[in-house]
């Protein structure tokens, strides 16, 4: 032997002692023999004998930590035996390796089995992810129940924002709230040490931050000097603006800002923990400086108010309270008020209410796959306890209890459950992680959700629970074989009893399957029927982006009129860009002007005759053409459609048809301005004539339809209210090409006009008006999967059973060819077994579709939930799977050859 | 001897591993790999211990006091490791051998006598 052999027979020796389990002396050390053996294996055979020697010992190792105690002294299986005085923990211990090894011995099943938890645990904790960080995880806020959201609501049921001096009215006479407030969002552009950006902003009352409860980080929020008309110019900022914008400097409290072109003082630093009144708050500014531009009582400037309920009050009271209050009022000022009232929502109801539905369908449906891989493991227990009845059999005969033979079933069935949510817990995480990613923006607190600590117990109880759905009943069942009877029977006659029970579980499956494709089949045509909704414009190959002026360099109707003018000049005809317009709403963005509107031969709307109202908007350029928005009659905006010419309108079809009937609208007359006192009793209409009717547009999102007349007038002519409160505008641009570069465009000829400005939420009509579609798309890709692997599973537990009843019917089969029957008539009576399974499943399944789909009304849009097309569809489909899923068993069944069939036992 | 007897019987049956083992340290001490070769020699290569096996038994045995532990230079080894366990029998463990080699023969008695091995009844 050579040196260097024996320094390398040594080496393999030392390494592989060290991964041997560490005793304590006087525990003897396996170093010694392992580096003799070594040394004799090189000696005697040379390297192959050293690799023989390795696997020997690998095989040892193993050995040695799964079967620490487990070298009794005695072969005496009797407890009070000394050398078998094994420990609770040998047993376990023992068990624990029997089990491993079993289940090593049939990789195909285990593989199956963890798949299947895995994909079951998986989806369930990602979805309860969701569930959890969007909704059931507590708000930072405190004393969330009490935080109540107060809107005006006129005569008409329509939703309006707060009046300001209703407002006031409020604070002073109700006895509903500790305090109340407001907030509207406010443009804001910052510049000054750094490049001009937008920023999102908000007015708000004082009382927002003391409701909240949140303390700030730095300095302080706003007091009731803040609230008054006349305050300095300060303004809170979030911890966000703080750190990326600042630095997070510590001396940032009386730091000076440029905000909209004027300077403002930091007085406040809030926490990331304060999302009010939205999760990407920038900075919060004082509305006592907006107090003196808001308008008077009977026009709406779009505020929101909310208040923390006293202690003791229930939403009810505090509803009934706010209502008595309005009817005060209503009283009061009926020119303005008459017929309005309040609508108090808690805060809590208003994050969720619009999300719930659909988050608790998808953990519905999860929680329904979830099942059905539970009742296919069931079923596969089952399967695999009758192949080992023989073998449970043998050990009940040789002495173990029932429960030993329970316990060690649950063992396996528990190893199989933690290998599963291991890696089902995985690919939670994977799936939330992407899911998050994608930023949905209809899922509130979507940067709170993930797989942390909550989610973990979540997914261990779902392990757990599933051990027992799937485990324990075949385990029990297993564990009473009837020995004499299991012991002496042939195979043809095995099992007879478990076969049924696995049919019953594939009908469920069938059943379960069925549920989830017809929620799936639902929610997919729901979703077919949003997208088909007319728009009424085009939104290919365009692109919308924001400007917002700030007052303090455009502080006057002209200085703003001159700006968009000029822009829109420098843009016609750029290249790449093939038409320019703007317009002060986006369409379906819910956002408008509201008014009262009058066409000329209308009496004067009065206290008991509630005007129709309007949502009207201001047009530039060739905003109808870029958005493909066609002229039915008349004309489009011109160039001479400015200031100090007649005063001209354009309406949609609809109100041209409400209004004016089959009558030509052409030249006649309406008005949604009114000069001289605000209030209905005493004024005079501002007429325009109508020069031309377009088609409808969509305007408050995919579905609602309020019954609003839509105006367009040109920007030349603002109304007046608008030139005090001048509008953001939006710039809408058909590309010839790439949106990047006509995007790069627009900014640099902003930029030379005014360099200040920010260009921002620039974006291609298309990806806007996906947005608008994106829960229900959400919904139905989600539950369209679960139904897809749940049929998958259906179908493979339908043939795993017919495969199993095929397996031990083999011999009865033999017999029948070998007497003469077709092949024909065993494919058709196997087909038929697997069908009578379908149709029991099929039936069950569509009752219980049918009320779950019931439940999916809220979700649903444009589709009943008892769509007969669905539920026809879901049937055939489920029949096809269940044909093919039987004959495929059945083929092979016919396939046996008659005499080797006899030959078996 | 005797005084070990009583106690010897708690021990049996032994299993086979055990047996080997204190079979092979019977006749002399031995080290770990020395025992495992001897009763790889007696048995024709049929009964093969692993470290893992031979030193959990040799825990339970040194535990049970059926076995004690000496150190030893070994010369032939100096090279490897001039210190080396060695174990032997206690007199108990020795004990314990001679009832588990009574109780063994006592079967085979019953097996000649009833022709299922060939040999005087």
């Amino acid at each position: 032997m050579t040196v260097r052999g024996t320094r390398t027979a040594r080496t393999c020796a030392r390494l592989i002692a060290r991964a041997y389990p560490r005793r304590t002396p006087p525990a003897p050390d396996p170093r010694d023999f392992l580096e003799e053996a070594f040394d004799d294996a090189w000696r005697e055979r040379g390297c192959r004998g050293v690799v023989r020697l390795a696997a020997t010992v690998a095989g040892d190792l193993l050995g040695a930590w799964t079967g620490r105690g487990a070298f009794p002294i005695s072969a005496d299986t009797r407890p009070h035996s000394m050398g078998h005085r094994r420990s609770h923990m040998d047993r376990w211990l023992g068990d624990l390796r029997t089990s491993w090894r079993t289940l090593r011995h049939t990789p195909a099943f285990t593989v199956v089995a963890i798949l299947t938890l895995a994909l079951g645990i998986g989806a369930t904790t990602a979805v309860y992810a969701v569930v959890d960080g969007a909704i059931l995880r507590p708000f930072p806020y405190r004393d969330m129940d009490r935080l109540l959201v107060v809107m005006e609501v006129g005569r008409n049921g329509q939703l309006m924002s707060v009046s300001w001096p209703n407002f006031v009215d409020w604070t002073a006479q109700n006895d509903v709230f500790d305090e109340i407030g407001v907030y509207r969002a406010v443009p804001v552009t910052i510049s000054g040490d750094g490049p001009p950006d937008r920023l999102n902003g908000f007015l708000v009352s004082s009382s927002i931050f003391t409701s909240m409860g949140i303390q700030p980080l730095a300095g302080r929020g706003f007091g009731a000097a803040e609230d008054a008309a006349g305050t300095a110019r300060v303004a809170v900022i979030s911890e966000r603006l703080w750190r990326s914008r600042f630095g997070a400097r510590q001396d940032v409290i009386g730091l000076s800002l440029s905000l909209n072109n004027q300077p403002f003082s930091v007085i406040g630093v809030m926490p990331a923990s304060m999302r009010y009144p939205s999760r990407t708050t920038d900075v919060w500014l004082p509305v006592g400086l907006y107090v003196n531009t808001f308008p008077p009582r009977g026009a709406h400037p779009g505020l929101t108010a909310i208040g923390r309920m006293k202690t003791g009050m229930t939403v009810e009271q505090a509803r009934a309270g706010m209502v008595a209050v309005a009817t005060r009022l209503a009283g009061q000022y009926p020119d303005t008020n008459l017929g309005n009232s309040v609508v108090v929502t808690p805060y809590y109801e208003l994050i969720v209410s619009s999300i719930r539905p659909a988050l608790f369908m998808l953990l519905g449906a999860v929680g329904l796959l979830l099942l059905m891989a539970c009742s296919n493991l069931a079923s596969l227990m089952l399967a695999r306890a009758e192949t080992r009845e023989r073998d449970l059999a043998v050990r009940a005969a040789l002495g173990a209890s029932r429960a030993q033979i329970v316990r060690q079933l649950l063992i396996e069935a528990s190893l199989l459950a933690v290998a599963g949510g291991a890696l089902g817990v995985g690919l939670a995480w994977l799936g939330v992680r992407s899911f998050v990613a994608s930023r949905p923006s209809t899922i509130p607190r979507i940067d709170l959700i993930g797989v942390d600590w909550r989610i973990l117990a979540f997914a261990t109880l779902a392990s757990a629970l599933t051990i027992l759905l799937f485990a324990l009943f075949p385990a029990w069942r297993a564990s009473k074989p009837d020995l004499q009877h299991t012991l002496r029977e042939t195979r043809t006659g095995a099992g007879r009893r478990g076969t049924r029970l696995r049919r019953v579980l594939v009908a469920a499956q069938v059943g379960v399957a069925a549920v989830l494709l017809v929620g799936a089949g639902l929610l997919v045509k729901s979703l077919t029927q949003l997208m088909k909704v007319d728009l009424g414009f085009e939104n290919t190959r365009v692109l919308t982006m924001r400007l917002t002026l700030p007052d303090a360099s455009y502080g006057s109707a002209d200085a703003w009129k001159a700006f968009h003018e000029s822009l829109l000049q420098r843009l016609t005809g750029a290249p790449g860009l093939e038409a320019v317009g703007l317009n002060s709403a986006v369409p379906l963005g819910g956002f408008g002007s509201e008014s009262p509107i009058m066409k000329d031969d209308d009496p004067l709307p009065s206290a008991d005759r509630p005007p129709t109202l309007c949502m009207f908007q201001a047009t530039g350029g060739q905003y109808f053409e870029v958005l493909g928005i066609p002229t039915m009659i008349g004309r489009r905006f011109t160039d001479q459609d400015r200031a100090g010419s007649a005063q001209v309108a354009i309406i949609d079809d609809t109100t041209a048809t409400k209004f004016f009937g089959a009558t030509n609208p052409i030249g006649r007359r309406i008005a949604f301005e009114f000069s001289g006192e605000h209030g209905m009793s005493s004024f005079t209409p501002l007429w325009r004539e109508v020069v031309g009717v377009v088609r409808h547009v969509k305007h408050y999102g995919l579905l609602q339809e309020p019954p609003y007349a839509q105006v367009y007038v040109p920007f030349g002519q603002l109304p007046t209210w608008m030139q005090s409160r001048r509008p953001s505008m939006a710039l809408f641009v058909r590309t010839a090409g790439d949106g990047e570069t006509s995007a790069g465009t627009v900014r640099r000829q902003v930029s030379e006009i005014d360099p200040r400005l920010p260009v921002y939420s620039i974006q291609t009509m298309e990806t806007y008006v996906d947005g608008h579609t994106e829960q229900p798309r959400l919904n139905a890709l989600l539950v369209s999967g679960f139904a897809a692997v749940a049929l998958l599973l259906a179908a493979t537990g339908l043939y795993g059973v017919l495969s199993y009843i095929v397996s031990q019917r083999t011999r009865e089969i033999g017999v029948r060819l070998a007497l003469g029957a077709s092949r024909l008539d065993i494919v058709r009576q196997i087909v038929l077994q697997g069908f009578a399974v379908v149709v029991i499943g099929l039936a069950l399944g569509l009752a219980g579709a049918a009320g779950v789909a019931r439940l999916l009304r809220t979700v649903l849009i444009g589709v009943s939930p008892a769509d007969a097309a669905t539920f026809a569809g879901v049937a055939a489909l489920l029949a096809i799977v269940g044909g093919v899923a039987s004959f495929i068993p059945a083929r092979r069944a016919s396939a046996a050859d008659p005499l080797r069939a006899l030959r078996m036992d | 001897m005797a005084k070990y007897q009583g106690q010897a019987a708690d021990f049996l049956p032994l299993t086979p591993a055990v047996f080997h083992i204190l079979l092979a340290l019977s006749d002399s001490e031995r080290h770990g790999y020395g025992i495992s070769k001897e009763v790889a020699a007696t048995t024709a290569g049929t009964v093969r211990l692993g470290p893992g096996t031979l030193y959990g038994t040799l825990t339970r045995l040194l535990a049970a006091k059926l076995v004690d532990e000496i150190e030893r230079s070994d010369t032939r080894s100096a090279a490897i490791d001039p210190r080396r366990r060695y174990y032997r029998l206690t007199p108990l463990g020795r004990a314990v051998a001679r009832a588990e080699a009574r109780r063994l023969a006592d079967l085979v008695s019953v097996a000649r006598a009833k022709s299922m091995l060939p040999g005087r009844r």
